[in-house]
C-alpha cells in the first residue's frame, strides 16, 4: 500500500515538473522499480523466456531470463531456467551456478536436482553429480532417469558394481533403457560375465542400432576381442594367429598366354597352399593424445606343388601417433624380411608419416608420404630391383551414414628409383599412378565385409624394361573382397578373393591372377 | 484527395488489425488446452498468439500461462475458461486489458505500465469486475452459484459488483486480503487473511516452466546413444576406443589385396621370366617383344 502510494504520488509530482525532470524521474523509476513491479517484470520476462526456450531460441531465452533475474534476483524459477538455458548453450559452469542457486532459493524446485546432477556430469564433476542425482533419485522425480545418470556418475568413479545396480533399475524406463543397458553391458563384460554383457549389448543394437553406442555394441558383438584395440582389451598386449587354405590361379604370375617364341616355360601355374600366420603386439603408450604400438608378425605359405614359391615373412612394425578431435598425425615405421623357398628373398624398411584432418565425425582427409627401401638378396632381382620407393598420396574417408560403413577413396603417385644405375637397375625404374577405393561394412552382428579396387598405371623409365625394344607400360587392376564371420570372442572364420588383371605393352608381363582363401583367425 | 482517403482507410484497417492481433501469447501450457476460434475449438501451443474475442479453456488436468502485452502474466487454473475482450497498448502509452473469467480460477501478475492514468487491467466475472494497476491477484469464479472471490498477493486491486446501486459498491483489496462477491450482491468487506493464506489459495494455479519436459535429460546425448567419452566402449572400464580407430586415424597401408596376401605384396614381377631372361641383358633372340 505504502509502495503503491509512493508510486502514485511520484507520478502526480512528475506531471508538474519539467520535461527533463519527467525524463530523469522516469529513468530513475525504470532503474529502480518497486518490489511489486519488479516481481511482475520478472514474471513477464520469465514468460517471454519460456516461449523462446520452448522454441529452442536459446540466446533470446537467455536474454529474457537475464531480465527476469535482474528484476527479481529471488525468482528461483527464472534462475533455474536461466541455468537450463546456459546448459543448452553449452555453458555448464554457469548452468551449475544457476541451478544450485535456484535450489537454494526454492529447495522444492521440481526436477532441479536431476538437472544439477546432469550439469555436473557435463563438467565431469562426478562426486558433485552423484550427490545431486542421489537427491533426485530419492525425491522420486523421474526416478529411473535419475537412476541412470547416477549410475553414470558412479561408473565414472570406478564404482562399477554400485553403478550396475542403478543401470539395472533404469532399464525399466524405455527412454533410458538402451543407454542403461549399454553401460550395464560394459560392466558385465569387464567383470568377465560375457553372456550377460553380450545380451545387454544386443538390446542396445536392437533399440539404437545407428547410435554411437549401438555401433560400438555392434562392433563388439560382430568382432569380439578381435575388434578391440589394446586399449579396449584393457591389456597392453595381444597375440594373434591364423591358418588359411588358398587357391592361386597364377602363383608364378606368368603370362596368360605363353609367347610361342619363348622356349622356356614361363606360363602361369596354379596351385594350392596353406598359410600359417602368427603375431603379437604391445601398446607402448596409451595417453589421451599420444599412442605408440609395436608389433611383430610372421607368415609362412606352403604350396602343395610349387614349393619354390613358398614364402616366409617376418614383419616388425611400430607406430607413434598424436590425436586431436580434428587432427591426427603419426609416423609408421617397419622392417620386414622375406624368404622365398626358404632362402633370403629381400628385406625392406618402411617409413610413413601422415597427417589427417577430420572436420567432422563422418569425413576425414589424409595426406601421407610412404617411403620404402627394398634390398633384394638373391638373383635374378639382386641388385637390379634394389630401390627406393617414394609414394606421396591423399585419401578421403567417408562414413556412409554409419560409423561401420566406411568408404575410402585414394590417389597416390609412386616413384620406384632403383639403386643400380646399370642396365639391371634401368629395367625396374618406373613411376606410377594409383587410384584406389575401399569399402568396409559391418553387415550384421557377426559378419563384416571389406571390398577394394585399385587401378595402377606403371610407366617404366627405360627401354631395358621392355628388353631393349621399348619402354614397358603396364595397367593393373586389382579387386579384393574379404569377409569375416565371428565365431566367438576370440575366433573368426575368414574368407577372401583377390583378382588381378595386369595388362602390358610387353606380352610376358600380361597376366591374370585369382586367389581364393578361407581360414580361421584367432586373437587374444 | 482520393489517394488521401485510400491511405486513411488503409491506416484504419491496419489499426483495426493491430487491435485484433493484440499481444496475448501462450507462454506455457500443460495438457490439451483449447482455444475457441472461428467457432472451432483448437489445441493451444506455446508461442501461439490469441486474438481479441477468443476463448481459452482448460480441463481438469490442464493449465495455461498467457503473456499479455509483455507486461502481465495470467495463469489459468484447471477447469477454467476466459475470454480476452481487450488487450491493447495504445499509442499514448496507455495499456488496456480486459478479460472475462467464465469459470474457474486465474492468477494475474500485473507489471508496470498499468498504474498510468487511463490504463487498466480488468477481470470480469458474473458477479463483478476486478481492476488492478499493478501487483498480483487471484480471482476465482464459481459459475454455478455465481460467487466470485478476489485475493491480492501483492499490490492493491479494486472490486465492484454488477449491482448498479452505490456504483457497484467499490471495495479495495489490499495485499493479503480477500473479498467475496455473491451474485447480485455488493462486495463484502475485505478480510485480511494474510499473504500466506492467499498464497495457499493460489497454489496449483501457476504452471511451472513451459509445462513441458524442459529438463536436461530431455534430448540428452547419452540417452540418444552418444558416448559420454571415447573410453566408454566394450572392453572394460578404463579401456577406450583407440583414436587410431577414428576415420583416417591410422597409418595408411597397402591395398586390400596386398593386406590379404603376402604373396600379392611381394610377388609383383614374374620371377620365372626374369630367371629365364635376367634383367638388363638383351634377350638374345629368344624373346619377342610384343607391341
Amino acid at each position: 500500500m505504502r509502495l503503491v502510494g509512493w508510486w502514485r504520488r511520484d507520478v502526480k509530482r512528475l506531471r508538474r515538473t519539467s520535461l527533463l525532470g519527467c525524463l530523469l524521474a522516469f529513468v530513475a523509476l525504470a532503474v529502480r522499480p518497486s518490489p511489486i513491479a519488479a516481481d511482475a517484470v520478472s514474471r513477464s520476462a520469465y514468460a517471454r523466456g519460456l516461449i523462446a526456450f520452448h522454441e529452442g531460441r536459446w540466446s533470446e531465452a537467455l536474454a529474457a531470463f537475464e531480465r527476469a533475474v535482474q528484476a527479481d534476483p529471488k525468482d528461483a524459477r527464472a534462475r533455474y531456467y536461466r541455468g537450463l538455458t546456459y546448459a543448452r548453450l553449452g555453458d555448464s559452469h554457469r548452468a551449475v551456478e544457476d541451478i544450485a542457486a535456484a535450489l537454494q532459493l526454492e529447495p522444492s524446485l521440481p526436477h532441479a536436482p536431476l538437472d544439477l546432477g546432469i550439469a555436473h556430469l557435463s563438467l565431469e564433476q562426478w562426486r558433485e553429480a552423484e550427490s545431486a542425482l542421489l537427491q533426485a533419485y530419492r525425491a522420486g522425480q523421474e526416478r529411473l532417469v535419475a537412476a541412470f545418470f547416477l549410475g553414470v556418475a558412479l561408473y565414472k568413479q570406478g564404482r562399477a558394481e554400485e553403478a550396475l545396480r542403478y543401470f539395472q533399475e533404469a532399464q525399466a524406463d524405455p527412454e533410458v533403457r538402451p543407454a542403461a543397458a549399454y553401460y550395464a553391458g560394459l560392466i558385465e563384460l569387464a567383470q568377465q560375465r560375457s553372456e550377460q554383457g553380450r545380451s545387454l549389448l544386443g538390446t542396445v543394437v536392437r533399440e539404437l542400432p545407428d547410435s554411437e553406442i549401438g555401433l560400438a555394441a555392434q562392433r563388439y558383438l560382430a568382432m569380439g576381442e578381435a575388434a578391440l584395440t589394446p586399449w579396449q582389451r584393457g591389456k597392453p598386449w595381444w597375440v594373434h594367429g591364423g591358418v588359411a587354405f588358398e587357391y592361386d590361379s597364377n602363383v608364378s604370375i606368368g603370362p596368360s598366354d605363353q609367347p610361342p617364341s619363348v622356349a622356356v616355360d614361363v606360363s602361369e601355374k596354379s596351385d594350392g597352399r596353406s598359410v600359417l600366420s602368427a603375431g603379437a603386439g604391445y601398446s607402448l603408450l596409451q595417453q589421451r593424445d599420444w599412442m605408440a604400438t609395436l608389433g611383430y608378425s610372421f607368415s609362412q605359405s606352403v604350396h602343395f606343388d610349387l614349393t619354390r614359391f613358398d614364402l616366409q615373412g617376418h614383419r616388425l612394425g611400430g607406430e607413434l601417433s598424436w590425436h586431436q578431435p580434428q587432427w591426427s598425425a603419426g609416423l609408421g615405421a617397419g622392417y620386414a624380411f622375406y624368404a622365398l623357398n626358404y632362402q633370403s628373398f629381400f628385406h625392406e624398411g618402411l617409413v610413413t608419416p601422415y597427417l589427417t584432418w577430420r572436420p567432422h565425425e563422418a569425413a576425414a582427409t589424409q595426406a601421407f608420404l610412404a617411403f620404402r627401401g627394398r634390398d633384394f638378396l638373391r638373383k635374378p632381382y639382386d641388385p637390379g630391383r634394389d630401390a627406393r620407393n617414394y609414394a606421396p598420396g591423399v585419401r578421403q574417408y567417408l562414413n556412409l551414414g554409419r560409423a561401420d560403413r566406411v568408404l575410402m577413396l585414394g590417389y597416390q603417385f609412386e616413384i620406384e628409383d632403383t639403386v643400380s644405375d646399370g642396365p639391371q637397375g634401368r629395367t625396374f625404374d618406373y613411376h606410377a599412378h594409383e587410384l584406389r577405393a575401399e569399402f568396409a561394412w559391418a553387415i550384421s552382428e557377426p559378419l563384416q565385409l571389406q571390398a577394394g579396387y585399385a587401378y595402377r598405371a606403371y610407366s617404366y623409365e627405360n627401354r631395358e624394361s621392355g628388353f631393349g625394344a621399348r619402354k614397358r607400360s603396364d595397367d593393373a587392376h586389382e579387386f579384393a573382397l574379404a569377409a569375416r564371420y565371428r565365431l566367438s570372442d576370440h575366433l573368426a572364420l575368414v574368407g577372401s578373393y583377390t583378382g588381378q588383371m595386369h595388362d602390358s605393352n610387353v606380352g610376358v608381363f600380361e597376366y591374370d591372377r585369382h586367389i581364393l582363401s578361407a581360414g580361421l583367425q584367432a586373437v587374444y | 484527395m482520393r489517394s488521401g482517403k485510400t491511405w486513411l482507410a488503409l491506416l484504419a484497417v491496419l489499426a483495426l488489425a493491430a487491435r485484433c492481433f493484440a499481444q496475448v501469447e501462450v507462454a506455457a501450457s500443460q495438457g490439451e488446452v483449447a482455444r475457441l476460434r472461428a467457432g472451432q475449438w483448437a489445441k493451444v501451443s506455446i508461442g501461439d498468439r490469441l486474438q481479441v474475442g477468443e476463448r481459452v479453456r482448460t480441463a481438469s488436468a490442464e493449465r495455461v500461462k498467457l503473456l499479455i502485452l509483455d507486461r502481465a502474466v495470467v495463469d489459468l487454473a484447471p477447469n477454467s475458461e476466459i475470454v480476452v475482450d481487450e488487450s491493447e497498448a495504445r499509442p499514448d502509452g496507455r495499456l488496456a486489458v480486459a478479460m472475462r473469467l467464465l469459470r474457474g480460477r486465474l492468477l494475474a501478475a500485473i507489471g508496470s505500465g498499468f498504474e498510468a492514468p487511463g490504463s487498466y487491467f480488468n477481470v470480469e466475472t458474473g458477479a463483478g469486475v476486478v481492476t488492478s494497476r499493478g501487483g498480483e491477484l487471484l480471482v476465482q469464479y464459481d459459475a454455478a452459484d455465481g460467487t466470485t472471490e478476489v485475493a491480492s498477493l501483492a499490490g492493491e486491486a479494486e472490486v465492484v459488483s454488477n449491482v448498479a446501486a452505490l456504483g457497484g459498491g467499490k471495495v479495495r483489496v489490499p495485499a493479503g486480503s480477500l473479498v467475496r462477491i455473491a451474485r447480485g450482491r455488493l462486495p463484502g468487506a475485505a478480510s485480511a487473511v494474510g499473504i500466506e493464506r492467499v498464497r495457499q489459495l493460489a497454489q496449483g494455479v501457476e504452471i511451472f516452466g513451459t509445462g513441458r519436459r524442459d529438463g536436461l535429460n530431455v534430448l540428452h546425448p547419452l540417452l540418444a546413444g552418444k558416448l559420454l567419452s571415447a573410453q566408454d566402449v566394450p572392453g572394460g572400464p578404463g579401456a577406450g576406443e583407440g583414436p587410431e580407430r577414428r576415420l583416417g586415424g591410422g597409418v595408411p597401408g597397402p591395398a586390400l589385396g596386398a593386406v590379404l596376401s603376402a604373396d600379392v605384396y611381394t610377388n609383383t614381377q614374374p620371377i620365372e621370366v626374369f630367371r629365364a631372361f635376367p634383367p638388363g641383358r638383351p634377350p638374345g633372340g629368344s624373346v619377342v617383344v610384343e607391341f
